[in-house]
Parts: structure tokens; sequence; C-alpha cells
């Protein structure tokens, strides 16, 4: 049963992690605003793909 | 319906009325639209349109500001005080801009770096209207990127006060960091619990279980010094001050809760109640969080200062101008105002023609013409060509801006005793005295359990219920508010609409829709053809009143006119099928001006040199009024104060009942010192208003709510926003607080029963751990879901007319 006394350690470590990643989320601005990240996500980055297919025409050229 | 929508502006979405601006095959309602277009065009950025149709922002043309208005931008104190962080040859800033508004506002904004390649990146908050721009000083400036910005139609909005703030705003996420802690806690400390909540006995040896006491401990010492902290300080400021609030039996209830627990665990009698404290500070935070939530976006506090240019254009002697921050100003100075500028600080005019418009002092927009030498005051803009004025007096100490600045704190006339200091008062009180007497009571009668029977009542009498009661009921209706058009300054608003027995209104730009007239024709009788030969004159025209005319002859047919001029102040002439007419000023058209009572703006008309008669112009009273008016009669009496003269005393009798107190020709401080008497009479005002000079009556009465037609535009400082168009909702609003306010009552009686079962252990010593846990967390949850439950059954009822108001999410 001694075994449980290193077992609580090690979860509580690991909550203590948890609770760490937590903060550090919060600290750098993460929880601040929980509206425009979900927009910009569904943004595509149209310039590049034009890039691509144009060298890729004419490549094929 | 479908001419409707082929007619709508490509970048804007409006209507492009008779002469749409063609390019690329597609329409657009004017030239600053089409300019924008061209701009994302010719830079590949036209997906704008795709991500959303019509995702412009429209700039009239009197909107529109010239390039040099931001030359201050350079100035190295302005850099100084914008730029939120420098680092070799990177600057970023924070801009705000009120017309962000949708998916494409921010796919624009973030995209900017295609605009100008010193940008380096762009990240726009929708929620708090903000984009923060990276970029790259040496080759840009401050001043490229706000008129890059106003070239695409979002002006970002720099305020005085942002300049003269030396301290950066520092974003306070401590509460956040709190709760974290406390959450984390208190979920182990349960975990730590559990053969304790199932008295699991067997296998655990003594040694297991003060391992889970030292460890619950260990842990709840963050809960209590740092999640719980402010409480205690709380609790210890205003025992200082001998206020008493709930803050104190949060305070002992937290302190006995630890110490009795630290005894408990180090003299191994019990598992001490670790867990109960901290779900207790746990719950507490959640509440203060739901309550501290408010609209980011929108700003309650602004003074003149959010309103006025940071800079304006000075004369100096030997005709040079140059930019001058606001407070640089004195009397004597000389100032250029262009086109759109406003007036900042009270003067004289000395050339030009000056035509200013006071619609934000005092929510009248028809501007009125002065001649040099009249005096001009702070706040009015100017309309027309530019003019020099001289001043009079420095900025703050002009007429208007004194009177906001004079009383910068909120004043406390509209004090009533708010149900939370009743309760808390009382309960204190009452909660010490049992605990006294329990302690007596035990002495004299078995000595030994007297300790403990005390400790148990200052725990069980944990007021934790109850403090969440009122941020969970106010915050919930606050929110619902919020969706029908009404936002609230925080929620303990609610109790202060629900308060309120007098109503109190401005009258013009208030009960009047601001760009909406009212066109009555006085005179000879006009003929169909008559009728098309004035539209076809004053459609030239942008001014308000010709507008007003041409919308309100919107059947006539349009024929071609020729020789158009326009006169400022004085009308504009010209021929339309061989008839030459005239509409303007009395003196414009030779008309010889009969007296008339009837408060308004004329417009006269002569066609060939015939004197016919005149238009009078009103501002049309917003929709709804006269039903909502008749409503409020239930609430209490009802006032109308204006700074108008009493020519329009028989229209508002119209609307308003028999009773109804009406005072006509109120400066601003007349209408503060108004909403004061009443105030100090008893009566609690519910003043509603617009304009900068209601600006001190919205404050110094119970509930001051100012009504906006755009809620991100400048409202003076006041406890609510209101959209114009929800202004018919206000019975409603009234009904809804007082019944809000009685779920609250309803809810405070359940959790103060809560605290009586609770007191029935501890009277009789019986408390223990096992019951604590259960009692707390069960009260707090059943309080909560009843009072918001309840809240959300009572909005319900009030179905949604309104659709289009912008939903939580975006504010």
């Amino acid at each position: 049963m001694e075994i449980i006394f290193v077992l609580i350690g090690i979860s509580l470590l690991v909550a203590i992690g948890f609770l760490g990643t937590f903060l550090w989320a919060v600290r750098t601005g993460q929880y601040d605003d929980d509206y425009t990240p979900a927009v910009r996500i569904l943004f595509d980055d149209e310039i590049e793909e034009d890039d691509s297919e144009k060298r890729e025409e004419e490549n094929n050229q | 319906m479908n001419q409707e929508s082929n007619n709508k502006c490509f970048h804007c979405g409006e209507d492009c009325g008779p002469a749409p601006v063609l390019f690329d095959s597609k329409k657009f309602c004017c030239n600053g639209c089409l300019s924008v277009y061209r701009i994302l065009n010719e830079n590949k950025l036209s997906k704008y349109y795709s991500l959303l149709e019509t995702p412009g922002i429209k700039v009239t043309v009197e909107q529109e500001v010239p390039r040099s208005k931001f030359a201050w931008l350079d100035k190295p104190e302005v850099v100084e005080a914008l730029t939120e962080f420098k680092d070799g040859e990177l600057s970023r800033i924070v801009l705000y801009i009120p017309s962000i508004h949708c998916s494409s506002c921010i796919w624009l904004l973030e995209n900017l770096h295609r605009l100008d390649p010193a940008i380096l990146r762009s990240m726009v908050n929708f929620i708090k209207k903000e984009v923060t721009i990276t970029f790259n000083h040496d080759k840009t400036s401050i001043r490229k990127l706000v008129e890059l910005l106003t070239t695409l139609h979002y002006q970002p909005e720099i305020t005085i006060e942002q300049i003269e703030k030396k301290e950066k705003k520092v974003i306070n996420r401590r509460i956040i960091y709190q709760i974290g802690v406390a959450g984390f806690a208190f979920s182990n400390i349960m975990l730590l619990s559990l053969p304790d909540y199932f008295a699991i006995q067997e296998g655990l040896t003594p040694t297991f279980r003060s391992f889970f006491g030292y460890i619950n401990l260990v842990l709840s010492i963050p809960v209590l010094f740092f999640s719980g902290f402010d409480y205690l300080a709380s609790a210890y400021g205003n025992l200082r001050k001998r206020v008493l609030n709930l803050d104190l039996p949060i305070a002992i209830g937290m302190l006995t809760l630890y110490f009795q627990s630290l005894y408990e665990v180090i003299s191994q009698t019990g598992p001490g109640y670790f867990d109960s404290l901290a779900g207790f500070v746990f719950f507490l935070l959640i509440g203060k969080w739901y309550q501290s939530r408010t609209y980011q976006a929108l700003s309650f506090e602004r003074n003149y200062k959010a309103f006025f240019p940071v800079a304006v254009t000075q004369l100096i002697d030997d005709g040079t101008t140059q930019s001058v921050l606001l407070s640089e100003l004195k009397a004597n100075d000389r100032l250029l105002i262009h086109n759109n500028e406003l007036i900042p600080a009270d003067g004289i005019l000395e050339e030009g023609e000056a035509r200013i418009n006071y619609a934000f002092v005092t929510g009248e927009s028809i501007p009125v013409n002065k001649k040099t030498g009249d005096e001009l005051y702070a706040g009015g803009r100017q309309q027309g060509s530019r003019i020099i004025i001289r001043l009079t007096k420095a900025v703050e100490q002009s007429r208007l801006t004194k009177l906001w600045t004079q009383d910068q704190s909120r004043q406390e006339t509209g004090k009533f005793k708010r149900l939370l200091d009743i309760i808390s008062k009382r309960f204190t009180i009452v909660l010490l005295l049992i605990a006294l007497s329990t302690l007596l009571f035990w002495l004299w009668y078995d000595s030994s359990r007297a300790l403990i029977a005390f400790v148990s009542v200052l725990i069980v009498a944990c007021p934790c219920a109850i403090s969440l009661t009122l941020p969970f009921g106010q915050g919930t209706a606050m929110r619902l508010f919020g969706r029908r058009g009404l936002y609230l300054r925080d929620s303990s608003m609610i109790e202060n609409i629900s308060k309120t027995n007098t109503i109190v209104f401005d009258k013009t730009g208030t009960l009047t829709h601001p760009a909406k007239h009212k066109v009555t024709w006085h005179g000879n009788l006009l003929t169909d053809e008559e009728l098309s030969l004035i539209r076809s004159l004053t459609i030239n025209s942008v001014h308000p009143l010709s507008r007003a005319v041409t919308n309100s002859l919107n059947e006539s047919k349009l024929i071609k006119t020729e020789n158009y001029k326009e006169v400022t102040s004085r009308g504009i002439a010209g021929t339309v099928d061989n008839h030459e007419i005239r509409a303007g000023a009395a003196v414009w058209v030779k008309a010889s001006v009969e007296p008339d009572p009837e408060e308004g703006s004329k417009v006269y008309i002569s066609i060939d040199n015939e004197y016919k008669g005149y238009y009078l112009i009103k501002n049309a009273f917003r929709e709804g009024v006269a039903g909502m008016i008749t409503s409020l009669t239930k609430i209490g009496r009802l006032h109308v104060i204006t700074g108008d003269n009493e020519g329009d005393k028989k229209r508002l009798q119209q609307v308003f009942p028999y009773g109804t107190i009406m005072s006509f020709d109120l400066s601003p401080d007349d209408k503060l010192q108004y909403v004061k008497k009443q105030e100090e009479e008893g009566y609690h005002v519910l003043m509603i208003g617009d304009g900068l000079n209601d600006a001190g009556a919205l404050r110094a009465s119970t509930m001051g709510v100012s009504v906006a037609d755009d809620i991100y535009n400048f409202s003076p400082a006041s406890d609510a926003i209101l959209q114009a168009d929800s202004l018919q909702l206000l019975p409603t609003v009234h009904k809804l607080s007082r019944q809000t306010m009685s779920f609250i009552r309803i809810s405070l009686g359940i959790s103060l029963t809560y605290n009586i079962i609770g007191l029935y252990f501890a009277l009789t010593a019986q408390l223990s751990p096992i019951i604590a846990a259960i009692l707390m967390p069960a009260s707090s949850v059943t309080v909560v879901g009843f009072v918001t439950g309840a809240v959300h059954l009572l909005f319900r009822k009030w179905n949604t007319q309104k659709s289009n108001i912008i939903d939580d999410k975006t504010l």
C-alpha cells in the first residue's frame, strides 16, 4: 500500500503541471480573446495558393 | 425586392440612390466606397468582398477627414504615448476601431501587410474592436498607419485620454489566476477526501489519514492566502473603516474553516474542512468573475475628452499653421477649423461662414448659421468652408467642458440602500449574535463542546450562496437585456432601474430622431408639376434641410436642373424646365416673413420669382414613442426637459399625458440641477438623454440611460446605453428589472434556509466535515440554478422582437 504515497505524489505533480500550463496560457493572453481566433482559422491563404498554382502552370508549360 | 438588392452598393450595401457610381460593372453609392474597392482590388485583396457580401463601411463626404488632420500623430510625445512596445526598429501599437463589425473586417485588417510592407503583422481582437499592429518605425509611422486605415474607412479612434495617460493599460488577469488555483486545489482536495466521504475505514491506516490531511493542508494554503486574499483584505479594511459588509462573515468563515482544519489535522482528531474551504473560495470567485464580465467594447465613462479631437490647427501670427495638442491651447489663440472639425473651446468667429452643427451637444442635427463676431461654443461641428476663430477660453474653461469636468467623480445623489448592503449588515450582526449566544449557552451547559459549537456556527453561516445570488441573477438579466439592445454599465444597474419611479426625458435626439424629419408645407397649394420642380432642384444639395425636402417629395418625378448654384447660409437656385426655382432662407426668395410660433427650420420656396410658401421641417418622433409613454405612466411621473423653446409644447402634449411636467429653455447646468432637485426630494430618476448637454443630468440621476443610434459612437457618460430603435422597450425593461429583483429576494430566502439548516447542526454541536461538504456546494448550486433559470424564464415571455440586435459575442 505504501506505493500510494508515491502515486499520489506523482498525480499531484501532474496536476501542478496542468495548473502551470493553465496559468501560462492565461498570462500569454490566450484567453483574452475567445472569438477572433475562431474566425481567423477559417481564412485561407489565397495569395500563396495563387502563386503556387501559377508556378505549377508555368512548370506544366 | 429584387430591384432593391440590385441597387445596393457593392462596398457598403446601402442603396445607391438615383445615380450610382459604376465601375467594373459594379454599382457603388459614392466615390468613397469606390475608392476603397479600387485600393483593395489593385492590391489583390478583393477577397474582402467574397467572405461576406457588402462588408464595407460607408463614410459620407461630410464625415471624411482631411489628411492634414493627422499631422499631430507625428509629435514625439504622441508617438511615445501610443507606442505600446518598442524594440530596435520595431514598434507595436493598439488601435481602437469602432467600425470593426464582421469577419471580412478581421480578414482585411489582418492582411494590412499586403498594403504596406512596413507592417509586419496585425492582429484583431474582435470583442474589444482593437487591432494590434507591429511595424517597422523606420519605414512607416503611426500617422501613416492611421491614414492607411482611414482610407480603408476603418478610422481608429484615438482620444486625449490615451495620450495623457502615462501608464500603459494592464489587463487584469488576477481573478483568472485566483480561480485557477482555487479550482486546482478544490478538485485535488476533494479527491483526497474521498475516503472520508464514503467513510472507508478498511485498510486505511492512521498514517494514510494524516498523510492526506497534510497534503490538503498544504494545498489549501494558496487557496486562503492567494485566491481568497482579496476577501481577507477587504474585510480587514472595512472593519477599520467600521463598515459592515458581507466580506466580514466570508473572511471569518474562511479563517475559521482553515484554523479548525489545521487543528484537526495536527491533533489527528479529524480530517478537517479543507474541501469546504476550497469549494467556498472557488464558487465565490466564479461569482465575482461573472459579475465583472461587462461589455468590453462599450465605454460608459466617456467625457468630452473621448470625443474631442486630440489636436487642432493653430494659426500663428506670421500666417503659418501648426498642429497643437488640445491641452496646449490658451485663450486668444487663433484656430483654423476645417469642414467637419469640432470647435474645441469657446471662441469668437473671426473669418468665414460658420454653419455649426451642435448635434453632439443638443441632439439637434440641423446646423445653425453664425456671423463674424458671433460667439461659438465648444462641441459644435463646422459644416462648410473653413473658418477662423479666436478662442475666448481654454478648453477646460469652456462652458460645456466645465460642466463635465467639475465633478469627475460620480455623484451619489441617486443613492438608495442597496439590497446587498441591507442584507449583509443584518446578516453579519445576527450571525455574530447567534455565535456568541451559542458560545455562552454551551459554556454554561457543557463547556467541553462550547468551542466546537461556536466554530461550527461560524462555518455554516458562511454566506456563499447569498453572495452568489446577486451576481448571477443580475448578470443573467444584464446579458439578456444586451441581446435586446440595452447595454448596462454593470449588472448592479438592474437594481437601480427597479428603484426608479420618475422618468425624465430629454426631448431633442432622444424622443425625436436626429436624422428623420417631418416636413409640412405652409403656403399656396402646389401642383404636381411644381412639386417635381422643387424636388428636381433640392436633390442637387447635400444640405440636411434640402435632403429632408427631397425625401418628402420622393413621389414626384425628376427633371434636369440647369444653372444650379448654392450660396452658403442663403439657399439654392436653378432653372428647371424653364422655370427659375429658389429655395432657402426668407431673404433668398424675397419672402416677407410672417411670424410663426412653431419651432422648426423653414425652407422658403419661390418659382419664377413668385413666393409660394415654406416647408416647415421638424425632427420626427422616434418610432413607438407614443405607445411607450402610455405604459411608462404606470411607473411614475414623467418629465420632459429640453434646451429648446416652447414652440414644440403643443406637439409634445399630443404624445405626453396630462400631468407631464415640461420645462423649456434649460441650459445643460439647469438640467443637472433639475435632476438633482428631483433626487433630493426623494424621487429616483430614470433619466433618458443623448447629447453632451445631458451628461450632468445623466450622472446625477439614479439611472442615466443614453440613447444612441450607433452604440459604438460617442455617447455621454451614463449607466447604460440604449440602442435608439429599442427605445420603446423601456417599460418592459423597468418591469423585468423589478421582477428580476423579486426573484433575487426569493433566492436569498432559499440560501438563508440552507444557513438555518446548517445552524441546526451547529447549534447542537453535531456539525461534521461531511455535512459541511454537502451543504455548501448544494446551497450554491441550487441558488445559482434557481436564479439564472428564473430570470431566463422571465425573459422568455418577452419574445425577441428584435432580431437585428448584435448578440453578446460581438460586444
